[in-house]
């Protein structure tokens, strides 16, 4: 083993040093102006510029409420399934399966409540179990068995894919009695906005207040930048990492019960098409409000974003190619807006 | 062509690099004020001077990573060019972190500076590649295997290497090589063989710019010295016309000792506060060790010596299998298996502190409370007034530098990130600290307050445990030290047997 | 150049960027919205609209093809179903077996995921297993065109189904090609007309990457300007990429900017009908506007059943692989070649059999019966 003295970081100092004293910090004007700049919340800016842009080009259709009811229902699922993984990501595990979780838990509810006739209620509990079982399954793969979570993760994510062919056939498994108390658990809505809504709002606080506002937020933060340094200061980073999947695994089970809920149907497919937006929206969330941290916010302002493109695409009337331009274009804008947060940008 | 060390301090002989008038402002800051600089052909020049005194800010300049302020004029060999806009033929640099890929090669890594051996469609010339490589190495006296990653090579191999792809395509004449901090990878046994390295260059007539903090090397090394502070030139003197001490004070501008040892005090018959035997590992092969209360015990030995293996494996925190007894007997009487040692919750100040100390995305506050965040409020929630108060009492108290409590910890030198670290330790309240390294990439000015700090600790009633490859911490801190020698304890010394000599022959062994 | 001018350069850069986007997609035309054609006739448009309609809502008892073979089939050949991965295929390859076993034949399934790669390599192994006849649906003849070369060099017959290829050349039969899409598009616009009795404001929502639609849309509109030619008639392309996830959101979008819109023909219930019930019910468009599909998976009848559907046109994938099978049939024992559109069926909730909801069902529930007896068997 060799020594390894480490040289001074070569930087220049960034502000007048002295030595640190009482805790008067900025005054709340400076720190409300750091906090709205561009560097913070780019992507809002944006955001806010394709709702003006939006507005004059679909001015009958798109300022209005129920625009932005539509915006919201329709991008629940997709915020859920972002959320759920921000928590692993947090520590800079991956949990690639989320959208297979999202899947089994949406076809097992309804397996049950139209085969196995088990009460909505117990069938719901039984599918949450599922997905923490699936998440408990990752959890050993990439804790125990030390596989790095991105490649244990998409193995994993292709098992379940087999499970869920193995139980429905590649059919979706639907019935009436999915649609009674059942469908009203995603179908509901409170003044036009669904309860999808609502529980995203939930489980956007819990995040914000996990990562944010308690110890075990923090030793992820940790986990996740330097395991080493966090294990040497007495983080347990094996059990945090462990807990991470198992969280996103119950998450992202949650998700596929309200979604099954909506579809009115244990669709074999019906996991797939968020996997990717997901962990876009969560990257790019990462980017805003808390420099480079995967946080909860950011997480649901660029969600938002994503999804304010694709509803006022069609309400303008856009051409179906216009979706993708679109997103490739906000991305790279918010991202160069918000200036990449990378760790070198420290130094 | 072979060049004598120029020792007259008359300037007979035009400078090889001449820099005048440069000045660098980042903002309100102004790094280099009026800066100049010569260096003459066939001489080491040392460039010395604290954090913040504008040396890497100069030598970054030379490089052309920034631009001057105008003004400024540089000329190499009598040819001017633009200083900070392109660097002339002339110029070679060596930065701290080598600049070498470690997953390729010796081979890859001279290739990736000087280019392939290749052929009409630009097919690489592999056994002509290979046959220039080893020709480089010889010149400079080096046999690798240069098909091997160069991670697996030691510490001088990659300096030398380095030290080769830079000066590639240079066939001597004047030019001048800068080495920033070239020994800081190293351990202190290899020093003397890339000084070999750097003598070699100067005989083939390229001067050299060396940069470092080690006052001693540059005394053993240069010919003439520069000592930057607060961004100005202060003084150049020939090495033989001033002593450490003096060079020390021109760099913090005031008195300093560098021979400066700590006040404590020894105490032998204190009672025993950490038991271990027959600790066994990677390197060690069964080491007892007894540590006193309220002692500074040093560990020191050469590398692979288990120096740094000892102090992981009282500190719980080896990452391969480990076998032996500790115990702390003040706590309990019974032994935990060295495997479990962790349960013992001795904190550790680690070695490399960049990647195993700090955690660089995180700011000041939130690396110093990430020990005791289970404390810092209820049912794990977290208290961040508790946090800003804790933070605010250890920072003043270890007068760590920083633009704030909220400021990234990488903004800061390594010398008060080093203060985190270690108040990042004391926070949990311990009887017992374990340090590695603890002023490797510190500046002088602030390794004696290290220093102190660890001394005023020590009266307090911590025990302290410190393990390093520099004799000069060893010498200044400890009031015993057991020196490790190919995994067992060689000598133990301490009181007035402690001297810089038999600390040096325990190390190296009887046949030095 | 200076991290502020950099930065300023970005700002710029982007808002150029958005802007650019902008006026581009401007400049691209919109979704097509016509208006009605000046013919007159109104009533005896619906009138031939509600004769349509009436006759196909109810539920055909034959499957349409009535001579039978008159020579002896070989027993003993081998069929191999290549499955293009999707549920619909899937599903298939049950149809396939119990249809070879009819005919005293063995049919083999080779899983693939659709892509020209996995299709020629399964069609390879398909003839190295020595296989007599191979069934690829949706065949798309350039991407196996070798493969189709080597089938007809050995012998080996092949059919398809839904595919806008010829037949010919190697594509011995071509069932429910772009004749049969043209028949379901009219028998939609009819429904249509009839159910709102002239009155209609229709949204068309295709998916242009399944080529085998486009003889539906083009079918449907010239039927539904002849039928009704005082009614309006729009449509929307939804890429495949938004299907499952953004397919109801630009439909709800649509509907908003269009308020008059009163019935949505959906070309593909299965993917562009998935979540759709319940954004309409969120957008407090449930009410408002009647859906029209083609195909169908069982949670498409579930929402029928509940009618969230005014009426689907499903997909006989019995008959169609009985029609297939009926082909190679022939093709063996040297009878002539007998082509057929499978028989269609407007289903509505008050004809809905019970069984639709639980998967596939034949449309003709005596197929098997008369195809047993066209083949002799």
């Amino acid at each position: 083993m060799t020594l390894t003295a480490v040289p001074e970081p070569v930087t220049e100092p960034a502000a007048p040093e002295r030595a640190v004293a009482a805790r008067t910090g900025p005054s709340s004007a400076q720190r409300l102006a750091r906090g709205l700049a561009f560097d913070r919340i780019g992507a809002v800016y944006v955001w806010l510029g394709i709702i003006v842009l939006f507005s004059v080009w679909a001015p009958q259709t798109f300022p209005n409420l129920d625009t932005a009811k539509q915006i919201l229902n329709s991008n629940a699922i997709t915020a859920l399934g972002a959320l759920s993984i921000t928590i692993p990501l947090a520590a800079r595990v991956f949990d690639l399966s989320f959208a297979g979780v999202m899947t089994l838990t949406g076809v097992a509810v309804a397996h049950l409540i139209v085969e196995e006739h088990v009460p909505v209620v117990a069938a719901i509990a039984i599918a949450l179990g599922v997905g923490v079982g699936i998440g408990v399954i990752n959890a050993v793969v990439v804790v125990v068995m030390r596989i790095d979570s991105f490649i244990a993760t998409l193995a994993t994510g292709s098992l379940i894919a087999a499970l869920v062919t193995m139980v429905t056939n590649e059919v979706p498994i639907t019935d009436a009695r999915l649609g009674g108390t059942f469908a009203k658990i995603g179908q509901t809505s409170v003044s036009g906005i669904t309860l999808g809504v609502v529980y995203c709002a939930v489980v956007a606080v819990a995040i914000w207040y996990l990562l944010e506002h308690t110890a075990t937020g923090r030793r992820l933060y940790a986990t996740g930048f330097n395991p080493d340094a966090a294990r040497l200061a007495g983080v347990r980073i094996d059990r945090l990492r462990f807990a991470s999947l198992v969280a996103s695994g119950g998450l992202a089970g949650a998700t596929g019960i309200i979604l099954a809920s909506t579809l009115g149907s244990g669709s074999p497919s019906a996991g797939t098409p968020y996997l990717l937006p997901a962990f876009a929206a969560a990257f790019l969330g990462a980017t805003q409000l808390k420099h480079g941290r995967f946080n909860a916010g950011g997480t649901i302002i660029a969600v938002l974003l994503l999804g304010t493109g694709v509803t006022g695409l069609a309400l303008a009337n856009a051409p179906s190619w216009a979706g993708d331009m679109f997103v490739g274009v906000v991305l790279i804008a918010a991202l160069a807006l918000t200036g990449l947060q990378r760790r070198t940008s420290a130094r | 062509m072979q060049y004598a060390p120029s020792r007259d301090g008359a300037e007979t002989v035009p400078p090889v690099l001449r820099i005048a008038g440069l000045s660098k402002t980042f903002g309100a800051t102004r790094a280099l004020i009026d800066a100049s600089l010569d260096i003459r052909p066939g001489e080491i020049h040392a460039l010395v001077g604290q954090n913040g005194s504008g040396k890497s800010t100069l030598i970054k300049t030379l490089a052309g990573y920034h631009e001057p302020d105008a003004g400024s004029r540089a000329e190499l060999d009598g040819a001017q060019f633009d200083l900070g806009r392109t660097v002339p033929e002339g110029l070679r640099f060596v930065h701290q972190d080598l600049g070498l890929v470690l997953e390729l090669n010796a081979m890859d890594n001279l290739a990736l500076h000087g280019g392939f051996a290749r052929g009409a469609i630009g097919r690489v010339h592999w056994r002509e590649q290979e046959q220039e490589t080893h020709r480089i190495l010889a010149r400079f006296g080096v046999d690798l295997d240069i098909h091997r990653p160069l991670a697996a090579a030691t510490p001088v191999e990659r300096t030398v290497v380095a030290i080769a792809a830079a000066l590639q395509g240079w066939n001597g004449g004047h030019g001048v090589l800068v080495l920033d901090e070239p020994t800081a990878v190293l351990p202190h046994d290899e020093v003397e063989r890339l000084f070999a390295m750097v003598r070699e260059v100067r005989s083939a007539g390229t001067s050299v710019l060396y940069v470092s903090h080690r006052l001693d090397e540059i005394f053993e090394l240069a010919d003439r010295v520069t000592v930057l502070r607060g961004g100005r030139v202060i003084t150049t003197h020939a090495v033989a016309d001033i002593d450490a001490a003096g060079l020390a004070s021109e760099m913090v501008g005031e008195e300093v000792d560098p021979d400066y040892r700590a006040p404590v005090a020894a105490r032998p018959d204190a009672p025993v506060v950490l038991e271990a035997r027959d600790i066994h590992g990677r390197w060690l092969r069964g080491v007892d060790l007894d540590v006193h209360r309220g002692e500074i015990l040093g560990i020191a030995g050469l590398a692979g010596a288990g120096v740094l293996e000892l102090p992981y494996v009282i500190a719980g925190c080896a990452q391969h299998a480990v076998s032996g007894r500790i115990r702390l007997p003040e706590r309990s009487e019974a032994w935990s298996e060295a495997g479990d040692a962790r349960d013992l919750d001795i904190p550790l100040v680690p070695a490399d502190r960049g990647r195993e100390g700090i955690v660089a995305e995180f700011a000041v506050s939130e690396n110093l409370s990430l020990s005791i965040l289970g404390r810092l409020g209820r049912r794990g929630r977290l208290d961040k007034r508790a946090e800003a108060d804790l933070v605010e009492q250890w920072t003043q108290r270890l007068g760590v530098v920083a633009a704030g409590p909220g400021a990234p910890i990488a903004t800061l030198s390594g010398g008060n990130q080093q203060k985190v670290v270690v108040a990042r330790c004391l926070v949990r309240d311990p009887a017992l600290l374990v340090l590695c390294e603890p002023t490797a990439g510190v500046d002088i000015g602030t390794r004696v307050a290290i220093y102190d700090l660890i001394a005023e600790l020590s009266r307090n009633g911590l025990t302290v445990v410190l393990s390093s490859s520099d004799a000069g911490d060893v010498l200044a801190m400890c009031t015993r030290v057991v020196v490790l020698r190919g995994g067992r304890v060689a000598a133990e010394l301490g009181g007035d047997g402690l001297t810089e000599h038999a600390l040096v022959s325990a190390m190296e062994g009887e046949d030095r | 150049m200076s991290i502020n001018g950099l930065r300023n350069r970005a700002y710029k850069g982007a808002a150029v960027l958005v802007l650019g986007a902008a006026l581009a997609a401007t400049a691209g035309c919109g979704s097509d919205s016509s208006g009605s054609a000046a013919a007159g006739g109104g009533g005896a448009g619906v009138a031939q609209a509600l004769a349509l309609a009436q006759k196909s809502t109810t539920r055909p008892t034959s499957i349409g093809l009535t001579k039978p073979i008159g020579k002896p089939v070989p027993s003993g050949k081998k069929v191999v179903f290549i499955s293009c991965g999707v549920a619909a295929c899937e599903a298939q390859g049950d149809i396939i077996k119990q249809g070879a076993a009819d005919l005293g034949w063995s049919a083999q399934t080779i899983g693939t995921d659709g892509s020209p790669e996995q299709l020629q390599n399964a069609f390879e192994t398909a003839l190295r297993d020595g296989a007599d006849a191979i069934v690829l649906n949706a065949v798309n003849r350039a991407s196996v065109a070798k493969q189709l070369e080597k089938a007809k060099q050995q012998g080996v017959a092949f059919v398809t189904s839904s595919s806008v290829d010829k037949t010919g050349d190697g594509i011995l039969a071509n069932v429910a090609g772009t004749q049969n899409s043209a028949k379901i598009g009219e028998n939609m616009a009819a429904q249509i007309v009839a159910d709102s009795h002239g009155k209609a404001n229709t949204l068309y929502v295709n998916i242009s990457a399944f080529q085998i639609l486009q003889a539906l849309g083009d079918q449907f509109k010239s039927s539904y300007a002849k039928y009704c030619p005082d009614c309006q008639y729009g449509s929307i392309d939804i890429p495949i990429t938004a299907l499952g996830k953004d397919a109801p959101d630009r439909i709800v979008s649509y509907l908003r900017s269009h308020p008059q819109v009163n019935y949505v023909v959906l070309s593909v219930s299965n993917a562009l009908g998935s979540g759709l019930p319940a954004a309409l019910r969120a957008a407090g468009l449930a009410d408002k506007v009647k859906i029209v599909g083609q195909s169908g998976d069982s949670q498409t009848f579930q929402d029928l059943q509940a009618k969230s559907y005014n009426s689907i046109v499903p997909y006989d994938y019995y008959t169609v692989d009985y029609l297939m099978l009926d082909a190679l049939a022939r093709h063996f024992a040297g009878a002539k070649p007998q082509s057929a559109l499978p028989p269609l069926w407007i289903v509505t909730p008050n004809n809905m059999p019970a069984e639709a909801t639980k998967g596939l069902f034949p449309v003709v529930a005596s197929y098997r019966d008369e195809f047993k007896k066209l083949w002799g068997k």
